[in-house]
Parts: C-alpha cells; sequence; structure tokens
C-alpha cells in the first residue's frame, strides 16, 4: 500500500524530466512550419503568398497567413513556391509484368514493388504518391496500387493495394501468346494437346469476352455473354469487386473504337471506370462525359529522345494527341496527368507544362497531378491538398511549377524531408528587370547566366537550367562590372612602392588578390581595375589588370601586363625622335623574339623531318659502384618546360644522410648557368623526397617519389606554381657531377637556337606591339598630340591618350583619328564662367572616353565621377562604355570583360535603378562568376 | 453511250416500273419485261419468313434504331424522281423533313409548304438510298475475325460501329444510305451483324435494326483451318447445326413458356439472340457460293431449321439452284464477282442474270426456274470491293443481261425487303425514311456520280468536282 505513492512519485518525476527535455514546452512534439513565399493548395485555386504550412506528427495541421506559435521550428521557403506532393496517376514504378494468361484478376502491382528500392527520380520530380499499374498487355491484367514513395514504415506506404482492376481495350489484347498446358501424365485419354489459342484475337471478340468472364464472377444478367476464359483458373472475386461496384475499372484505350466500347461496357455494367490514355477521346467525349468517367493521360512526349514511331513516316501506329487531356477536361471530365512512358518522374512538372501548352487551363493541370488525380486514385482523403488534415506531403521548388528551369529543391513525405537537392551546380542566374550587355543590347526583364566563372548566355526568358542559383532582381539594373581605367588599387598609397620609371617592375606581383582596399571598389561594381604605379619620366611603369573580387592570386589577374604608361610632350622639331626611339628600342626586342620564334619553328621542323638516328649505344662503362648505395645519393638531372615559354634545367647533387638529405640544386636557365646553391633542408622517408630550396624569386618546395633512379616529382616554383618534374640519377656518387659521357649527351640539343635574352623592361613595349596591351600616352599640347597620333598610328601599336588639354580646343591635332582617350576623375571644370564636360566634348568628337579614378581608396567613387559628367551631357550608354566595353577593347580586354556575352567573364553590378542615378545604389556584384556583394538586405 | 441513248435508257425504264405498284403482281399485259429468258416464274417471289413480327414493336429480341429525327423542311426537284415502286416522274419534287419522306410527285401537282427549302437538283436523277446486302465497313479496324472457335453466336458488330472513316464515307459518295454490316466469315458463325444507316450523328443514331441479321459462312473462306476448326463440310456444318440447335431449344422452350406451357428458360445471353432469329425477327445472311454449299444452306438452314435465310456473297456455279431458291422463298444477293465463266458453254454469265431468269445459256442442263424480278438482289463485300462501288456491281448485272428495272429494284426495294426493312426504305414512298441519292444521271451507268446524298432528311454529302470520286 505504501509502494503506490512512492511508484506515483517515481511516474511523476519521469514525466517531469521528459517534459523538460523538449525543446519549448509550448510547441507539440514533432511539430514544424514551413515559411511559403508562393503556397499552391493542390485545388487548382489562386496560390497564398507569404502563407505558413504547419505540420504535426506527419499531418498538415494548418495553412494560412498566421505566423506560428513563437519557437515552432521554421523551414524557411520564403523564396520559394511550395506546392503538395505530385499524385503521379499513372506509373510504371511496379516494373510488373504480364502473365501470359489473358486473364489474372488476382496479379497485384504491389506485389512486384520493390519498397527497398530508392525513388529518387520520382522524389527529384516532386512525386510522393503514385498508382502502380499491373501489366498492360492482357485482356484483364491485375490490379493496380496506390503507394507513397518515401518512408521507411512499408505497411503505411500502401494508400491502396487493390486500387483498380485493369481491363484492356486496346490493340495488345488481341495478341496474347498461345499457352501450352501440358498435362502431368500424358496417357491417350489424356494426351498432350497443343498449345492452346487465347481469345479474343479481334477486336470483335473482346466485349463478348468481357461479358462472359464478368457474367461468370457474378449473378447479374448480362444482356449477352461469350465463350469467355477457358482452361485457366483464376480467382474471380476482383471480377465480382467490380460489378459490386467495390473496385474500379481502369479501361486501357488508345483508339477511339476502343473508348467507345469501353464506354459501352461501362454503361452496360454500370461500374466506376477509369480511362487509361484514351488519347483519341475527342471524337467521344460526349459519350464520356455523359458517363462520367474519369482520365488518365500519359503526356505523349519524351523529352531529349527519339519518340516511338517517329523515326518513319510510313509507320502506321496510332498518333498520340497532345490536346486530348485539354479536351477531355474542357467537357468536365476529370483528368489526371502524367509523363510518358520511359520519362524519369523527375520531369513530370515539364510534362504537366506541355499538356498546358496543348491547351489544359493550368489550373485544371496541377490539379490533374493534386486534387483530380488524388480523387480519380480514391486517395484524396490522404493526398493531393494541402488541407489541414491530409498528410504533409508537400514539395519546395525553386519557382512556378511549369517553368522550364524550375526544379525540386526538397520533397517531404508525411512530415519527413524525403529528398533535398544538393547544390552541385555551379551555374549562377540573375534575373533582372533591365540589362545592358555594354555591347549595345538591352534586354527587358532579361536573364544573365553564368556558369564555372563565365557568362553562358544573356537574354530575355532564358530557360533557367535545372539546379541553377537564381538570384530574382525584377526591379534591378544589371551592367557589365564596371572598370576603372587608371588606378592605383591594390598598390600601396598612391602607387607608391612601384617606383616610376620602372617598366621592369611586375606590378601585379605586388597586388594581394584580397587587398581589403578593394572592398569598397567592389561594393560600388567595379570588378576590374588598370592598375600603375605613380607616373614619372617618359616611360614611367606598367599598368596591369586585376580583378577585385578574385577568389585568388591566379584568378586576380587578367593580363600582367595590360599597357604602359609614357608621356610625351615636347615639341618643335623631331621632338617625337626621344619617343620614338623608345619604340624602335621595343621593335627591335620584338623582332629578335621573332626571329628566335622562328628559328626555333625551323629547327624543330627540321629536327622532325630527320629520320630517327641509330638507338644510342648503351653505356658500357657502367662501372659497379664499390661502395653499397642508397636509392637517392647521387647527381640528378631533370628538364622543366614552364607552359612552353621557359626551358629550365634541374641540377641536383644529393646525399642521404639518416633520413636527412643534403647537398646543392643547380637550375640553369636559357642557357646559362648560375653558381649551385645549398639545399635549405630535405628529407627523404620510405621513398618519398622532400626538398626545400631557395628557387624562382621565393622559397622552393620539392616532393615527390624515387622508384629505379628515377625522381617522379612535384615542383612548386613561387609564382610559377606547381610543375611536374622528372628527373633521372645520371651518377650515384655524390659530389662534382660525373663528366658526361658522350652517349649520354642529348643529340637534340645541338643547334637548338637560343633565346634571347628576356628583358622585363622591354616586355611592355612588346606586348603592345605585339597588341597584346595599350600604351597610354600623356600629352596635352596639340602638336605632340598630333606627333604621338601619327607615329602609333603608322606603328599600329594600340594606345590611349591622356591629358589630352589642347583637344578641348578642337579635335584638328588628331587629323581625323580617333584614338581612345582616358579622361578623370575630374571631367567637368568651369572656363571663364561656363562649364566644361571634357568627356561630352570629347564624345562628341567620336572618340572612345575611358573613365578612370586615377586614386586608390577613393576608386569607389569612378561611378560617381561618370554619373557628374552624365549630369552634364554626357550620354549614359558613354559613360557606360567608358567604364566597361570601350575601356575593355582600348586596353585589349575585350576577349574577358567590358560587356555581358557569352564566353566573356561573369563580372556584373545589379543596380537598384539606373546605374547614373545618384539615389540607385548597388545590390549584387558578381566577380568571376561569384556573388562577392549582395547588398539586398542593406537598410540604407 | 451518248445523251440520246440514256433519254432511250430512262424511256424504257419508265415504261418498264409505270405499272409495278409494290407488292402487286406483275402484270405481264402491261409491263412487258424485255429481256426476260423463257423460264421466269407465273408467280413473284415471295420471300419465306411467316413467323415475322408484324410490327415493330412486337419484336422482342432485336432492337430498333430511332426514326423521325429532326430535319429540315427539303423540297427536293429535280428532272427525274425513279420512286422504285411507282411509275417513274418526271419534273418530280420529294419533299421531306423530320427525316421522313412527307410527298413525291411531280413538280405541279405539290404545293411545298411554307418554311421549305426548295432544292433545285436540275437535269438530276432522284432515287432511293440504296441498301447494301453485304459489307464489313463501319469499324475502322478490320477486326471482324476471331477464328479462334467455329461458332461465335456471341459476337456482334453493333460494339464496332464508327461513323468517320473512309469506307464508310464512300458509301455516301456511293449512294448507299442503309449497310448490313456483319462480320467476317473467317469463322462458320461470325455473329451478328447490324443494320445501320451510313451517316448520322452517331452510332447510336445511324442504327436501323440490331441484329440486322446472323452472318453464317458455310464455306470458301471459314476452312482455313485456325483452331479446332473442322475443314471439311461435314465438320463446319456440324459445329453450325449445333450451335443452331441450342438456339433452337431454347427458343422452343421460351415459345412453350410464352404460350403457357412450362418453366421459363434461364437467361441464355449467348443464346438470346439466336431466339430472335428463330422467330424471324431477322435473317440468316449466308456466305455461300458454290451449287454444293448453297444446296447444303437451302437444305440445312431453310428447311432444316426454318430459318429465314438470304444468300449473300452469292457466287459462282450457284445460280443453277435459282429454282430450288424460288420454291423455297430464298432470296439471293450476288456479288462482288458478278459474273461467272461457264466452261460447259464458254460463256460469261452474268450472275444476276441467271438468278433472275434461270439462265438462258444453260446448254445441256435442264432449264430451271429463275427468281424473277423481285428475288436478286446485290452486294460488294466492301471494303474488298470499294462500298462506292455498289451501282458497278448493278451495271455488270445489266451488262451481262439483267433488266435495267431487276438491277434498280435489286438495290433498293429488293435489298430492303432481304433485310427486313422494307416498311423503313427501300423506295420513294410517303412516309419511308428520307434517304435519297440525287445522281448525275442513271446511277447503273459508270459515269454517273452521286451529287448530293440525303440520310434521314439531311444533307450528308455533297459531290466536290474538284476530287475524282469523294
Amino acid at each position: 500500500m505504501r509502494a503506490i505513492p512512492f511508484a506515483r512519485l517515481l511516474l511523476a518525476a519521469a514525466a517531469f524530466a521528459a517534459a523538460a527535455l523538449a525543446q519549448d514546452p509550448a510547441v507539440p512534439a514533432r511539430t514544424f512550419a514551413v515559411r511559403c513565399g508562393t503556397l499552391l493548395l493542390g485545388d487548382g485555386k489562386a496560390p497564398l503568398r507569404d502563407a505558413w504550412l504547419v505540420v504535426v506528427d506527419g499531418k498538415v495541421r494548418s495553412v494560412g497567413m498566421d505566423a506560428p506559435v513563437a519557437g515552432t521550428p521554421v523551414v524557411d521557403a520564403s523564396a520559394r513556391v511550395v506546392m503538395p506532393g505530385i499524385v503521379a496517376v499513372d506509373s510504371d514504378l511496379a516494373n510488373a509484368a504480364d502473365s501470359d494468361y489473358q486473364y489474372a484478376p488476382d496479379a497485384l502491382a504491389v506485389d512486384q514493388f520493390d519498397f527497398e528500392r530508392s525513388q529518387l527520380a520520382a522524389l527529384q520530380g516532386g512525386v510522393t504518391t503514385a498508382y502502380l499499374s499491373p501489366g498492360r498487355l492482357r485482356l484483364v491484367g491485375g490490379q493496380g496500387a496506390v503507394v507513397k514513395l518515401a518512408g521507411s514504415d512499408l505497411v503505411a506506404r500502401v494508400l491502396d493495394d487493390t486500387a483498380a482492376l485493369r481491363v484492356n481495350f486496346a490493340e495488345a489484347a488481341l495478341d496474347a501468346p498461345r499457352v501450352f498446358e501440358p498435362t502431368a501424365h500424358p496417357t491417350d485419354e489424356d494426351p498432350l494437346e497443343a498449345a492452346r489459342i487465347q481469345t479474343p484475337t479481334a477486336r470483335i471478340s473482346v466485349l463478348a469476352e468481357l461479358r462472359a468472364a464478368f457474367a461468370a464472377a457474378t449473378d447479374k444478367d448480362l444482356r449477352a455473354g461469350g465463350e469467355g476464359p477457358a482452361e485457366h483458373r483464376f480467382d474471380e472475386r476482383p471480377l465480382a469487386d467490380v460489378v459490386k461496384g467495390a473496385l474500379p475499372l481502369r479501361a486501357g484505350a488508345f483508339l477511339a473504337t476502343d473508348i467507345r466500347r469501353a464506354l459501352l461496357f461501362q454503361q452496360e455494367l454500370g461500374v466506376r471506370m477509369v480511362l487509361e490514355d484514351p488519347q483519341e477521346i475527342a471524337e467521344v467525349v460526349d459519350l464520356a462525359a455523359a458517363q462520367k468517367v474519369a482520365a488518365t493521360f500519359r503526356v505523349p512526349v519524351r523529352f531529349g529522345r527519339a519518340n516511338p514511331g517517329g523515326e518513319d513516316r510510313l509507320d502506321k501506329s496510332p498518333e498520340p494527341r497532345a490536346d486530348a487531356a485539354a479536351k477531355a477536361a474542357a467537357k468536365g471530365l476529370l483528368v489526371g496527368l502524367a509523363p510518358a512512358p520511359g520519362v524519369p518522374m523527375r520531369d513530370y512538372l515539364m510534362a504537366v507544362a506541355v499538356a498546358v501548352r496543348h491547351g489544359l487551363p493550368a489550373d485544371k493541370a496541377l490539379r490533374a497531378v493534386g486534387a483530380d488525380a488524388a480523387t480519380i486514385l480514391g486517395v484524396d482523403g490522404r493526398v493531393g491538398t494541402l488541407q489541414p488534415g491530409k498528410d504533409a506531403d508537400f514539395v519546395v521548388l525553386s519557382g512556378d511549377p511549369l517553368a522550364v528551369g524550375t526544379l525540386v529543391e526538397q520533397t517531404w513525405v508525411d512530415g519527413e524531408r524525403a529528398y533535398a537537392r544538393k547544390s552541385s551546380s555551379t551555374a549562377l542566374a540573375i534575373r533582372a528587370g533591365l540589362i545592358h550587355d555594354g555591347a549595345g543590347r538591352s534586354f527587358r526583364n532579361g536573364v544573365v547566366l553564368m556558369q564555372d566563372g563565365r557568362i553562358k548566355a544573356v537574354g530575355e526568358d532564358l530557360a533557367i537550367p535545372y539546379g541553377a542559383q537564381v538570384v530574382d532582381l525584377p526591379q534591378a539594373v544589371v551592367t557589365p562590372g564596371l572598370i576603372d581605367a587608371f588606378s592605383h588599387l591594390g598598390l600601396a598609397g598612391e602607387g607608391m612602392f612601384v617606383p616610376p620609371g620602372a617598366p621592369n617592375q611586375r606590378v601585379h606581383d605586388a597586388i594581394a588578390h584580397d587587398d581589403p582596399m578593394f572592398v569598397p571598389a567592389l561594393r560600388e561594381g567595379i570588378t576590374t581595375v588598370l592598375v600603375a604605379g605613380k607616373d614619372g619620366g617618359p616611360v614611367s611603369g606598367r599598368v596591369a589588370a586585376v580583378k577585385t573580387g578574385a577568389a585568388d592570386h591566379a584568378s586576380m589577374t587578367v593580363r600582367p601586363i595590360a599597357g604602359l604608361r609614357m608621356s610625351h610632350d615636347a615639341i618643335g622639331p623631331d621632338a617625337i625622335r626621344g619617343f620614338a626611339e623608345q619604340i624602335n628600342r621595343g621593335k627591335q626586342y620584338v623582332e629578335a623574339w621573332r626571329k628566335h620564334e622562328k628559328d626555333l619553328a625551323d629547327w624543330q621542323a627540321g629536327k622532325k623531318a630527320e629520320s630517327q638516328p641509330a638507338p644510342a649505344p648503351q653505356p658500357t662503362e657502367d662501372k659497379p659502384e664499390a661502395a653499397p648505395v642508397d636509392p637517392l645519393s647521387g647527381v640528378w638531372e631533370g628538364d622543366l618546360d614552364v607552359q612552353g615559354q621557359i626551358q629550365l634545367k634541374f641540377t641536383l647533387d644529393l646525399k642521404l644522410a639518416g633520413n636527412k638529405v643534403e647537398g646543392t640544386i643547380k637550375i640553369s636557365f636559357g642557357g646559362r648557368e648560375v653558381p649551385a646553391q645549398p639545399i635549405a633542408g630535405g628529407t627523404f622517408e620510405g621513398g618519398k623526397l622532400k626538398l626545400e630550396f631557395r628557387g624562382m624569386g621565393g622559397s622552393a618546395t620539392l616532393e615527390g617519389t624515387i622508384k629505379d633512379d628515377v625522381l617522379t616529382s612535384k615542383i612548386t616554383l613561387g609564382r610559377m606554381g606547381d610543375q611536374d618534374l622528372i628527373a633521372r640519377r645520371i651518377s650515384k656518387s655524390s659530389g662534382a657531377p660525373a663528366p658526361r659521357r658522350a652517349s649520354a649527351s642529348k643529340p637534340d640539343e645541338d643547334g637548338k637556337p637560343k633565346a634571347p635574352k628576356v628583358d622585363e623592361g622591354l616586355e611592355p613595349l612588346r606586348a603592345a606591339i605585339e597588341k597584346r596591351a595599350a600604351l597610354v600616352v600623356r600629352c596635352n599640347r596639340g602638336a605632340a598630340i598630333g606627333d604621338v597620333v601619327e607615329l602609333l598610328e603608322k606603328e599600329g601599336i594600340p594606345y590611349v591618350l591622356t591629358g589630352v588639354e589642347d583637344l578641348y580646343d578642337g579635335a584638328a591635332p588628331l587629323k581625323g583619328r580617333k584614338p581612345a582617350v582616358l579622361v578623370g576623375p575630374e571631367t567637368v571644370f568651369e572656363d571663364k564662367g561656363e562649364l566644361k564636360n571634357v568627356a561630352s566634348m570629347l564624345a562628341d568628337m567620336d572618340l572612345p572616353v575611358l573613365f578612370g579614378s586615377g586614386e586608390c581608396k577613393n576608386a569607389k567613387l569612378l561611378p560617381l565621377h561618370a554619373a557628374y559628367s552624365v549630369r552634364y551631357g554626357l550620354s549614359p550608354a558613354d559613360a557606360l562604355a567608358g567604364m566597361s566595353s570601350a575601356t575593355a577593347r582600348a586596353f585589349r580586354l575585350d576577349d574577358r570583360v567590358g560587356t555581358l556575352q557569352k564566353g566573356k567573364d561573369a563580372d556584373l553590378v545589379a543596380f537598384s535603378g539606373n546605374p547614373f542615378e545618384p539615389q540607385s545604389r548597388v545590390l549584387v556584384v558578381v566577380c568571376n562568376g561569384r556573388i562577392v556583394v549582395d547588398r539586398r538586405e542593406d537598410k540604407q | 453511250m451518248n445523251a440520246s441513248f440514256r433519254l432511250v435508257v430512262a424511256a424504257a425504264l419508265a415504261a418498264a416500273t409505270l405499272a409495278a405498284q409494290d407488292g402487286a403482281p406483275a402484270a405481264p399485259a402491261a409491263a412487258p419485261q424485255p429481256q426476260a429468258g423463257p423460264n421466269l416464274p407465273d408467280k413473284p417471289f415471295e420471300l419465306w419468313r411467316p413467323r415475322r413480327p408484324k410490327e415493330e414493336k412486337d419484336y422482342q429480341v432485336a432492337k430498333w434504331g430511332p426514326r423521325g429525327l429532326p430535319s429540315p423542311g427539303y423540297a427536293f426537284r429535280a428532272a427525274k424522281v425513279l420512286p422504285i415502286t411507282q411509275a417513274p416522274i418526271v419534273d418530280g419534287v420529294v419533299v421531306t423533313r423530320n427525316g421522313l419522306i412527307e410527298a413525291v410527285s411531280p413538280a405541279k401537282d405539290v404545293t411545298i409548304p411554307a418554311g421549305y427549302e426548295v432544292v433545285d437538283c436540275g437535269d438530276a436523277v432522284i432515287v432511293p438510298g440504296f441498301v447494301e446486302m453485304h459489307c464489313h465497313i463501319a469499324s475502322e479496324s478490320f477486326d471482324l475475325n476471331d477464328t479462334v472457335h467455329p461458332t461465335n453466336p456471341e459476337f456482334r458488330t453493333l460494339d464496332l460501329i464508327s461513323m468517320e472513316h473512309d469506307q464508310i464515307r464512300a458509301a455516301r459518295a456511293g449512294g448507299v444510305s442503309v449497310a448490313l454490316y456483319i462480320p467476317g466469315s473467317g469463322s462458320n458463325m461470325g455473329g451478328f451483324g447490324t443494320l445501320t444507316k451510313t451517316w448520322a450523328k452517331s452510332p447510336e443514331e445511324a442504327l436501323v435494326r440490331f441484329p440486322g441479321s446472323l452472318k453464317i459462312a458455310q464455306a470458301g473462306n471459314p476452312e482455313r483451318g485456325s483452331g479446332d476448326l473442322g475443314t471439311d463440310m461435314m465438320g463446319m456444318s456440324e459445329g453450325i447445326r449445333m450451335t443452331l440447335l441450342d438456339g433452337k431449344r431454347y427458343w422452343e422452350q421460351h415459345e412453350a413458356w410464352q404460350a403457357g406451357k412450362g418453366e421459363k428458360p434461364k437467361f441464355d445471353p449467348t443464346l438470346e439472340l439466336l431466339r430472335g432469329l428463330f422467330r424471324q425477327e431477322y435473317l440468316v445472311s449466308v456466305h455461300t457460293q458454290i451449287y454444293q454449299v448453297v444446296l447444303q444452306t437451302l437444305q440445312m438452314l431453310r428447311h432444316e431449321m426454318g430459318l429465314w435465310t438470304v444468300v449473300v456473297h452469292g457466287e459462282f456455279d450457284a445460280y443453277r439452284l435459282s429454282g430450288n431458291a424460288y420454291e423455297s422463298g430464298m432470296a439471293v444477293a450476288a456479288g462482288p464477282r458478278n459474273y461467272h465463266f461457264d466452261r460447259a458453254t464458254s460463256q460469261f454469265l452474268g450472275l444476276m442474270q441467271t438468278w433472275h431468269d434461270g439462265g438462258k445459256y444453260y446448254a445441256w442442263r435442264d432449264p430451271v426456274l429463275g427468281l424473277g424480278r423481285d428475288g436478286v438482289g446485290v452486294n460488294t463485300d466492301s471494303p474488298v470491293v470499294p462500298q462506292e462501288q455498289l451501282t458497278v456491281q448493278a451495271a455488270i448485272g445489266v451488262r451481262l443481261g439483267l433488266p435495267h428495272e431487276v438491277a434498280l429494284r435489286a438495290l433498293t426495294i429488293n435489298n430492303a425487303r432481304f433485310a427486313g426493312i422494307e416498311h423503313r426504305v427501300g423506295s420513294l414512298t410517303v412516309g419511308k425514311d428520307a434517304d435519297l441519292g440525287i445522281w448525275s444521271g442513271d446511277p447503273i451507268d459508270p459515269r454517273s456520280a452521286v451529287q448530293v446524298m440525303v440520310i434521314n432528311g439531311q444533307i450528308c454529302y455533297r459531290r466536290d468536282p474538284s476530287r475524282p470520286v469523294w
């Protein structure tokens, strides 16, 4: 007696503990809410916006606008479309085989269905419930079932194991095989009989057969009968169930004549009937409507595949009617939709969209995979719509269910997430109200499609590929990523530490890809900058083109040399000579390289032409080494070819001590030998070699494996990156390399032309002369301008002018030439009480105007400087070109940046409005295909 | 042929049919038959069907299709109207409304009611819609032979009819308004055929009567022998006989029960339609063609079973049974092979003509009686021969000696009577169905074509002159 209250106390304590473990006492267990941007209920009615779907214990608790109680876990689909899980009104998922016998009413499709198998394609298509068809060939093929396509409780997944009895009124039922029914012990009285023919073999006997079979299974007096099924025994109860109204008939009928006979049978028996894929229903649709039958259709197109019967114009197979579902629905038939046989279920909604294309109203089409589909299958109490009490089967879609690029992101079955899309795609789509591609075209409600850092397509109404990340900016104006034509961004101060007058200085090496100074410019849409140090002297320095939003240093550099800044302002007779000499030096340098390339090509051609010499004699002087030798010690040689440009020869003299490696490394370059350097450190363990040494402009490492005197390694050479190096041991004794044996020398090195010396100081000029870069020439005086323009036009060298003060008075010095002119940041001057807009004036002379900020920290203001010029008369198109396409063209960067065109770098800016309106702000910036700025949520 | 000859033909026609009223005995003095052979019977042929119910309402098994469906009021006026069972009318008018004929008379004698549309057919000839006695055209799919079992009394063509496909459209273009659409002859008893109009809004509206007939194929096709079919005459006849005897017993039990003697037999869906056959609500149309087989038809179906029997597809040398057929009241529709090469005389014989008058070229054989004017019909077996060519079959008959008048009767009132629908169709008679073929000339002339076809009072076909046929 005393123990009982004690037990109660224990129970109470346990209950208290359980309650304490629950996440929030106000929220029942297994409860969550889905915040839906758009919520379709499956009933074909207008969707709810910004609605909540609340799920408790796998069932829909509520749908509506009211937020759930605080503390409810939330699945955020606020930027997504949520709809009921698709009810597939027909499928071949059971893979049901056909019996040999014409009558197999007791064959159940559910028995053939593999519940353990993942239905990934269906879940990817948003299908959560499916009708499983039995075999479709025989007269009475069996019974279909309705199952859920996910869930661990196999029994609970079956909504109806005997959903319908399938009867075939179509051609295939006339072609059952003969059946051989041997007697077990043949005697004279009971002999072996020939295989039995199965009826019907012609349409005239189909109804007669069916009447007889159904009459035999019931007491009902049918108007006429037939021989009916012969010896084969089967369970007649399903036929009786049909007559009693307990089991609907699924009538397979394609041709109008078959549909008509199916309807006749329905009338005679007075049973529930679903016509299965009655493609020619239009001809008998009034009759079908009067008899209130339902119909399921397979949308007759297989996407991206050959379609049966289509390859031969003489093919006699009946034409499917894509508008059949529309015709049936128009007369009030209940219609269900499924994709054609062979179409993966992941394309279910695309098939539905095709039915809409052929006249089925979109609301009916969605009902045909929702409410109506469930009604046809008799499972409308459970699925098909998202109403309180029904199963929480729903799909989260990336957009409009019927849009071509919409994909299923999540599929939920009974309140459990059965599928979530992995976002492995690198595709990015920006949809915007207006897109200026920078090349003169504009797109309303356009799309920029990007993948792997490049632009794939730009246009209006582009299909978004399956799996793409979509950014919707319906009000935004998208332009190419902006280019600052002259900037010190990335360099310290105003280009300090890159000294003026040093064109040999590799500007891009001095810039870090993650320089925080890039961020403000990037936030204003500047994705590319043409960086140079401070000007000074006639040849001041290189211009490098770099991205401000790159992920790493390698992808930061668009061009190491995009230009060379020079100046010339001398006037008078022959004043251009100094400038021209610079150009001449460059030309000679280029000529030397051209000659080398030609010699090299000739030499290589000659080498190819020579027949292969006799095999080199095997070294015969190899003597066995006196001392036992480890696998490493000795002299190793290997050649390295860096991108076909630089040929290096490595000589490693190594000695193993324990697992430590000592020795020297010598790198020969361009025929020059440099002194051997000691190795900074190294190890050799288990056949793996690691070395560290000072290499090309920094520390270098080598990692590799040794096997049979061959070293296979990866060598990291500072900025040259990783290279594969294979070296061979030419001597097993450490120390000075053994003198080369004649037989070991490489005959193909003989006579190889020597490359000219690389002159870093002349490389920028070489790039310009080879039209890979532009000279940026500062000159202000008219005569100087004239001289420069004349010379560079004659030499055909790309150039950009800057300064150009005398051009303000007229374009005469240009003599009709149209060079690009770099301006900014100041373009509007007050001159004798009048405002002069330099950019506008130059643009009026038909000169491409390029905007450069000339700043570092304040490069971010470039778009505003351009806007100021627009305020005083520059056309916005010229202003945009001056920060995109014109700049890219002038600096020969137009293969990469400047316009939104297929194949170009995926750099763009989305503004909240007109890019030149001071009120507009940047919403999104994409650089190299990555969203690097997303200011959509920023509060002003 | 030239125009004047055609006028002569028309005049001869007029003379031949002047006094020949439907049902009235032919008066030889008043209506000389210009091409009659020596063996025409004294009395007109009389189809043997004594038990046939008198009125449509007396039918117990067969179902009659609707009549008098709404149609506009029309007055078709043409240079000639051939009512078949009345004298031809020059400048005549046929008035139709709600699917029926309201008047047939000379234009001068008729007052066209207000609101009726006058269709002026000019020089055309108006004849009744023709009746096809043996065809397989009503289904889109030629699925009429199940050839597994020898007899299939449970089969019916009614389930297969579809109104819009090429062959049934060709029927209208050929002037055919009613077709007896029967199962194939791949098995001995192919099932029950349907009498259907060749145009209507639906098969239900097109129905004239179901069953139209029971189709039996005695020989000349079913012996190809699939399944357990007997392949000789004895085997095949045994199957037919056994099945019919089952039906006969069932009918007799019913008759006894209806006469107050005995129990009502348990309803048997398979035998129910055979009961109607024995009640002579409809005929048995027999695919039977050579002498020996037609003799068997006569003996077994007509005499032993006592069925209303019509030979269809009657070909080859069976015409020598014309006298027996005449005496037994067994009618014959000939075609589609409408001639026979008689080796004894090296003559091409026209089958319709020989059935009609017993054969003029009997040579050494004993002369036999012919069936006479009222005992000969015609069929195509379409789509074996296109349905459009029913009149060509009749033209072959005329070319080989059949009187022109008999050919026209064969196409119309004779076929209609054989099928038991002569109270509905087969002549231009007030109260019959408004089925009219409006032809560019004499329908037997192969150059003539249907200009307009009217079925159940509806214009359902107009010839497109830019197309060769239809």
